[in-house]
């Protein structure tokens, strides 16, 4: 491995760095999260900070961010002590007011007031509006947060730390849930910010990213930094070995034990016919969508954020009503009211935002998955705990959950962890249909490719999938067919070959968003 | 490299600290120091005699609590509790005057109303999405109005032997009946919340009302349920309570949602929905019986009682949250 990078200082810099972390260490109840850490930031450069989950990153930008004291080690900005201003930091989960407007929420806390005291509402919106134009966005300055989109919502919280005069901006997966269109809308802020001698620290998932935008890279894992480097001239391989840590192969989902939960009566021999098929459905956000999927294919969709493509899933699985259209399964026309009858029917949602639809986080996984597979560890209404434990223990094992306990809260999970607790709640005889929006949002590199195996054996199985992304290299990755969605309707699909790419998908989709609107304005 | 990385993994919710345990275990510390405080300060309080009273007293409370920590656990509150209390007894007193002097009879009717109040509640709750604190609100305004109504004001005889039996006077094994009976009901709450699918529903419900949704949980008829508990179990305790006095009053119950609110957030149910247990809320509730019984043993006067009562409530719940 690269010992030679991560005993040495970080590369020699040509001018004096913004921001300084030497020997930073953090402790929790006696466990290292992060051990004798370095860590610099020159102005004006993006620096991606990459690793596993539960590697250390939050806790690191946590750190140099103030929010939380180090145990040891020293952070300086410019020489001296970090104060607080100095550093802007977006987190995941977003920090803005959804009831007040975007120029109050920039200006919260530092709000501008005339000789009276009361706030100068004009003057505020006037700077906002200047703000976040600049930033691409174009929206009223006196419009709700809560209104925004996802997207929007980001753009916001950077025009915020913007504002501040920070010198260094911490970004934590800011695209995690952006389309391409908006994540490439957000570069170019970037790289407008960048311009201005800010530091910006880039953490994320997506490593293509990093080739795209970052100037150095520093990944840390296991409460370590392992590496610190140039971009250029970087191998992508490279990135990810040092990111997973080890030569070793993405543990397989274990075959056999899968077979025992996903009972041989869903294997389905005869996959001719479409399992799902879904024509001119309507609904919340979208019109007109037909899609078709049979047994064992995966059948990707590709649409921006704002398409509908939640809703058409959530419709689907019965969580929304749809006012037009039809559902038939293997044949049968179904209308689902509730999700628990399209769950009865076998239809299942691995939902977009796991923390507030896939499981009760502060809740053991035995407890989280009891509750989906009640009907296989409960008799007479009562829950019989010994076949809970087992099949809880069974399902830890079949999808390589790591946990130290079945009876840890889910919340203790890493994001990877999580996310196949929730395909675990649907690892049951009788599922003939996965709905996945996002599977792998917020998701670090190696659990994702695990994630792909167990999905892959779902199909396997027999059930028919379908899967909702805004990565469109895991679209290329995973699926057999492709279809792209706008608010107007969805087109053919095509079958992915080599030449489907992510831009390719990028590209087709945007011809048919740029076409819909055409067809709206005429 | 890779050797001593692997030493230093994933550093959250490893082991639990000493503050976990006692917040855990909060409820059930308050109350051995609290009876061990009142046996040195009053010769009078550890006697069996003394503890059989106890029990009696804290009966209302313990049984409607069970019902309250479903509600609870689901994110809702009950305020209509006490009003409800008083009708119930009206309804069982008034059957057994004017329609047939039956003591099942009677106690059926009582419960019965119970039910129709929960189901309401609940029914108003879930599906229209009216706040339960509204709704309950309303409805302890509701359910007095019709008590004190229904005889303008006037209290109603029980004469029943049967009814005094099996709800006030008798003991079995030397152990008072409506000791028995909370014994009976903490049991059924045991097995219902903790040990049934039903339970396991409640807790999601209550953890995460979309999450659950999403995995198949009938929410709605989850909430009503936890509603319809509650008000059959003020049925049962309005029995105990009018099995003691021979008499249903309209005027009773009145503040009794604070005391089995107080007991349920003293036993470790959070307020938010989705933690808590039915012992806690036992423990809840005998706390504040046995701060009761102390207190007046003591010869402290009522209206200090109450201030003392306030503070050790308020001082009690921000100590377990810290």
């Amino acid at each position: 491995m690269t010992t030679d990078t991560q005993s040495a200082p970080p590369p020699a810099s040509p001018e004096e760095p913004l921001l300084v972390a030497r020997g930073v260490s953090k402790a929790f109840n006696g466990v290292y999260a992060l051990k004798d850490v370095d860590f610099d930031l020159r102005a004006g450069e993006v620096h991606a900070l990459l690793g596993p989950n539960g590697a250390g990153k939050s806790t690191l930008i946590k750190i140099l961010d103030g929010v939380q004291p180090q145990d040891e080690g020293s952070v300086q900005v410019d020489g001296r002590e970090r104060r607080s201003s100095d550093i802007a930091t977006v987190f995941q989960e977003l920090s803005l007011i959804p009831g007040l407007s975007v120029a109050k929420n920039i200006f919260l806390g530092n709000e501008l007031r005339n000789a009276l005291g009361l706030v100068k509402t004009k003057e505020q919106n006037r700077i906002a509006s200047e703000l976040i134009e600049r930033l691409g966005l174009h929206l009223s300055p006196e419009e709700s947060v809560e209104n925004l989109s996802v997207a929007s919502r980001q753009l916001v919280e950077i025009a915020k730390a913007v504002h501040r005069d920070a010198r260094v901006l911490v970004l934590d997966e800011p695209t995690s849930t952006l389309t391409k269109g908006d994540q490439l809308l957000l570069f170019e802020s970037i790289r407008d910010i960048q311009k201005s001698g800010v530091g910006i620290i880039y953490v994320t998932h997506r490593l293509t990213e990093v080739f795209e935008l970052a100037d150095r890279v520093t990944i840390i894992r296991d409460g370590q930094r392992v590496l610190t480097s140039d971009v250029a001239g970087m191998e992508m391989s490279t990135l990810v070995r040092e990111i997973t840590g080890a030569d070793d192969d993405v543990p397989e989902p274990s075959k056999r034990r899968f077979d025992e939960f996903a009972h041989p009566e869903t294997v389905v021999t005869d996959r001719s016919g479409p399992k799902l098929e879904v024509t001119g459905l309507t609904g919340d956000r979208f019109s007109d969508i037909s899609i078709s999927a049979g047994a064992g294919r995966i059948v990707g969709i590709a649409g921006l954020i704002g398409s509908g493509r939640t809703e058409l899933l959530e419709t689907i699985a019965g969580v929304r009503r749809s006012t037009a259209g039809r559902i038939t399964l293997d044949g049968k026309v179904v209308r689902f009211s509730h999700p628990w009858q399209a769950l009865a029917a076998g239809v299942a949602l691995v939902p977009e935002d796991r923390h507030r639809s896939g499981v009760v986080l502060q809740q053991s996984i035995q407890r989280n998955l009891s509750l989906a597979h009640y009907k296989a560890v409960s008799k007479g209404g009562f829950v019989d705990n010994r076949s809970a434990v087992a099949l809880v223990k069974g399902l830890v094992d079949t999808l390589q959950i790591k946990t130290a306990s079945i009876t840890s809260p889910v919340q203790s999970l890493s994001g990877g962890n999580q996310q196949k607790v929730v395909f675990a709640k649907w690892l049951q005889p009788g599922m003939q249909v996965l709905l996945l929006d996002e599977p792998t949002q917020g998701v670090d590199v190696r659990a994702r490719q695990e994630i792909y195996r167990v999905i892959r054996r779902f199909a396997e199985e027999g059930s028919a999938i379908v899967v909702v992304s805004s990565d469109f290299v895991e679209l290329h990755e995973l699926c057999d067919e492709i279809s792209f969605m706008t608010s107007t309707g969805m087109s053919e699909p095509e079958p992915v070959t080599e030449s489907v790419t992510d831009q390719y998908i990028y590209s087709k989709l945007n011809e048919r968003v740029v076409a819909s609107h055409e067809r709206d304005n005429q | 490299m890779s050797a001593t990385t692997s030493s230093v993994s994933r550093p959250r919710w490893r082991g639990r600290s000493a503050g976990d345990f006692i917040r855990e275990y909060f409820v059930y510390i308050a109350l051995v120091a609290l009876i061990v405080f009142f046996s040195i300060a009053s010769p009078y309080f550890l006697t069996p005699d003394n503890f059989a009273n106890i029990g009696r007293q804290t009966a209302t409370v313990s049984i409607v609590a069970v019902g309250m920590t479903f509600v609870i656990i689901t994110g809702q509150i009950d305020l209509s509790v006490g009003s409800v209390f008083a009708l119930c007894g009206m309804a069982a007193a008034m059957v057994m005057q004017y329609v047939s002097n039956f003591w099942l009879l009677g106690a059926l009717a009582a419960v019965a109303v119970g039910i129709v109040f929960g189901f309401v509640n609940g029914f108003i709750t879930a599906k229209l999405g009216v706040p339960s604190f509204l709704v309950t609100l309303g409805m302890l305004g509701v359910a007095r109005g019709i008590a004190l109504l229904i005889t303008d004001t006037r209290p109603v005889l029980i004469s029943n032997p049967t009814y005094f039996q099996v709800f006030g006077e008798s003991r079995i094994l030397g152990i008072p009946i409506a000791v028995v009976w909370t014994i009976a009901i903490v049991v059924l709450g045991v097995l219902v919340l903790h040990k049934s699918v039903f339970g396991m529903r409640t807790f999601a419900t209550g953890g995460n009302p979309q999450a659950a949704r999403f995995t198949g949980v009938k929410t709605k008829k989850t909430v009503i349920i936890g509603f319809v508990i509650t008000g059959a179990l003020v049925g049962l305790a309005s029995l105990l309570f009018t099995g003691i006095a021979h008499a249903a009053r309209p005027d009773i119950g009145s503040g009794l949602e604070l005391d089995v609110i107080a007991a349920v957030i003293l036993g470790g149910v959070s307020l938010f929905g989705g933690r808590g247990t039915v012992i806690g809320a036992l423990a809840g509730s005998l706390i504040i019986g046995i701060m009761n019984n102390g207190l007046v043993l003591m010869g402290v006067s009522s209206s200090v009682q109450q201030i003392i009562k306030g503070i050790i409530i308020i001082g009690a719940v921000s100590l377990s949250k810290k």
